[in-house]
């Protein structure tokens, strides 16, 4: 209905006239990075900051998941292929997140979603995440548990500073910020987590960073 | 938390009652809709109690005033940058997102807006639909809509899916189900909740399982529809990109699982850039939730491209005006399009605290609603709406992109009341309250004012006439009493007292 647009647009345009110029506001400096804050927020989130290195990741995940007895699904991402093989030598219950899974079994039969984060937000515990063929959208919101893996090294102060960083590159289908498990307070204010999302989330902080001893 | 002795068909009965007393609401004018609210103890407390609740959380999120105070200068100039450029965004935004793959639909009316989500659905063979929260989808009565034409649309946000179910409609923009308490909302889930298998859900009072039920019951629904439907809180021009903001994981669920995606959005939510948003989104949830971020930002750019294994195949954009270009035209009501739907004026209004969200019988409630239903419904059919304000002003101290909501009030009781010559882009429905009663007491009051003897006249026939003022004076006077006049009026009184007159033309000292 292109009338409607033109119409919709000539209408704007006549309102056009009658402004002043609006004043520009400079933005804020941005805060210091603080992993502190953003492990609170998170863990403030109902979320669980599980603290590692590069050496021991696959073998925290592992174990944890060992211990609880469920299904993986993971990503082709290079952690996601990590995983797989680690999770398959322990025996654990795994399987790639491809065509071969059906919507209805992800939704039914897949405990366990793998994700990793491109970068952290400190100011508000966020976790960014791009997805893309090697990063499925659904494998973040789905299964129960969403696990999220994030390097120290590219934790970032604020929202603002991760779009300077970003500069004009090309937006990925779905740039997600992601800052606990899902939630609701819509029955008389009380919270309740797990409201279609995952139930539980954990982040996998992988301190690259470390100063060497 | 399970009762022993409980019976189905009463709660049946109780859920039934809540739905009459609903509808019968709806049906009345907006001052019997608030009295009868204001005599309802129960809802009084769910307002008063969710409000306060609301204004504790805000307070305490934006502990740094000055931090506060700059973020909203940010908010307002982006608001009112986005604003100025409108159409020119407008046509930017449509051009990046079709070169993305997102088809983009105009929509000069509600019916129009509902017609492209139709034939969408029907050109696709659509017949279940997901719908995640959506302010304009409720403006436009889209469910409405297409129940018609034979589509079912399921609310999925928990408080938009429980509203439904009780044949209601959201009492505030961020809590839609703010107004139910949770033993109403047990008896309404066991009496009218279907789990997938038929059978109804087990009688529960405790907040998580009422939740796992109503989850278990949706995640079906997003696992099977045939077409998911959202809002957007924000479009951003310059990268083809639609925002939302939620907690649930019911926005990214609906946008994400069914083959078609269509978001629905008033034509006044873009910005141009990518940097626009942080601040916009940090403002929102804190005013919102006083949460520093919601659980879920979902910015969307593009259907599923080649080699990805999940996201919709297809992604519409609807642009729904229905009144805004005419917003937007008008040179005192135009801030009203910085709105980003928060929510934090209703959530500090004394009004709104009081009566509640269905008082006000429209999509919005609370100070916003009061500014935007009139002009989008007409003075004529929702005028009385702005009668429901003390101009106490919290509301605009609230706001976080500072929309002067008493001042917009205000200037809508004047339009209301406009003799000015209609012209074609006016609120509808102007000048329909003006009475002539008030019209000549006004008239006379500004008279007295301008003329020094019609003043005195006026004050001295107040005085000595004091004991034949009538003592009711229609509502005013249903909760106060009437003022007496002074036996002798304040000039009288000074010139008594040797009180020379002011020369005129002397400074005034402030």
């Amino acid at each position: 209905m292109s009338d409607a647009r033109n119409a919709i647009l000539q209408r704007l345009r006549q309102g056009q006239a009658q402004q002043a110029k609006p004043v520009e506001v400079p933005l804020r400096s941005p805060s210091q990075v603080s992993l502190e804050d953003f492990c609170e927020h998170l863990q403030n989130a109902h979320a669980q900051v599980i603290h590692c290195r590069p050496s021991d990741w696959l073998s925290t995940v592992v174990q944890r998941l060992a211990s609880h007895g469920t299904s993986l699904a993971c990503g082709r991402s290079a952690e996601g292929q990590q995983l797989h093989q680690a999770a398959l030598e322990q025996g654990l219950n795994v399987c790639w997140y491809d065509e071969q899974l059906d919507k209805q079994q992800l939704f039914d039969q897949v405990d366990v979603g793998f994700s990793v984060a491109q970068a952290g937000l400190a100011a508000t515990g966020s976790l960014v995440v791009e997805t893309g063929p090697d990063e499925p959208r659904m494998l973040s919101l789905v299964p129960p548990l969403s696990i999220v893996l994030l390097r120290r090294s590219t934790l970032l102060a604020d929202f603002n500073a991760y779009v300077q960083q970003r500069g004009d590159a090309a937006m990925p289908t779905n740039l997600l910020l992601i800052s606990g498990p899902s939630k609701t307070a819509d029955i008389q204010q009380t919270l309740a987590y797990g409201a279609h999302g995952p139930k539980e989330l954990w982040v996998l902080l992988v301190n690259d960073v470390e100063e060497p001893a | 938390m399970t009762v022993q002795n409980y019976d189905p068909a009463l709660m049946a009965a109780q859920v039934d009652n809540d739905e009459k007393a609903f509808a019968d609401l709806r049906q009345r004018h907006f001052k019997a809709r608030a009295k009868l609210s204001l005599e309802n103890e129960q809802l009084r407390g769910s307002f008063l109690g969710a409000t306060d609740f609301l204004q504790a959380k805000r307070r305490a999120v934006f502990e740094d005033t000055s931090e506060l105070e700059h973020l909203r200068d940010r908010g307002e100039a982006i608001r009112q940058q986005s604003l100025a450029q409108l159409p020119d965004l407008l046509e930017t935004l449509e051009k990046n997102l079709t070169a993305n793959g997102i088809q983009v639909h105009w929509a000069e009316t509600a019916e129009q807006a509902c017609a492209h989500v139709h034939s969408i659905l029907a050109a696709n063979n659509a017949r279940t639909v997901v719908k995640g929260k959506s302010m304009v989808s409720e403006e436009i009565e889209l469910n409405h809509y297409l129940e018609k034409q034979g589509i079912e649309c399921l609310e999925s946000d928990m408080g938009e899916y429980l509203v439904q179910l009780a044949k209601e409609m959201p009492s505030h923009i961020i809590m839609p189900a703010i107004h139910k308490t949770t033993a109403q909302i047990a008896r309404l889930m066991h009496s009218r909740a279907e789990r997938s298998d038929g059978q109804p859900v087990p009688y529960t009072e405790d907040v998580d399982e009422l939740i796992g039920n109503a989850r278990a019951i949706l995640r079906d629904k997003f696992a099977s529809a045939d077409a998911g439907i959202s809002g957007v809180n924000m479009a951003i021009a310059n990268t083809g990109t639609l925002c939302l903001v939620e907690n649930e994981g019911n926005g990214r669920m609906s946008t994400t699982a069914p083959p078609i995606h269509i978001a629905i959005t008033g034509i006044e939510k873009v910005v141009a850039d990518l940097a626009d948003v942080p601040d916009l989104l940090s403002l929102l949830t804190r005013s919102a939730t006083g949460q520093h971020i919601s659980t879920y930002f979902n910015m969307i750019s593009s259907p599923r491209k080649t080699g990805e294994l999940d996201g919709p195949e297809q992604v519409h954009l609807v642009l729904v005006d229905n009144g805004r270009s005419r917003m937007f035209n008008h040179p005192q009501l135009k801030p009203t399009l910085q709105c980003i739907r928060c929510g934090a004026c209703m959530n500090h209004c004394p009004v709104y605290a009081r009566i509640g969200g269905h008082a006000y019988g429209s999509t919005y409630p609370g100070p916003i609603g009061q500014v935007v239903t009139p002009q989008m419904q007409g003075l004529d059919k929702q005028g009385e709406l702005v009668s429901a304000c003390t101009l106490n002003g919290a509301c605009g101290e609230a706001c976080p992109v500072r929309i002067p909501l008493p001042k917009l009030i205000r200037e809508l009781r004047h339009e209301a009341n406009s003799t000015a010559p209609a012209s074609e882009l006016d609120i509808p429905g102007k000048g329909s309250q003006r009475h002539l009663g008030e019209a000549v007491v006004w008239k006379g009051w500004a008279l007295a004012h301008q003329y020094g003897p019609v003043y005195r006249s006026m004050t001295w026939a107040l005085s000595r006439g004091r004991s034949l003022m009538p003592h009711r004076l229609g509502a005013w006077t249903a909760t106060r009493t009437m003022p007496m006049p002074a036996e002798k009026s304040l000039h009288e009184l000074a010139k008594a007292a040797g009180i020379q007159q002011q020369p005129s033309g002397v400074e005034d000292p402030s």
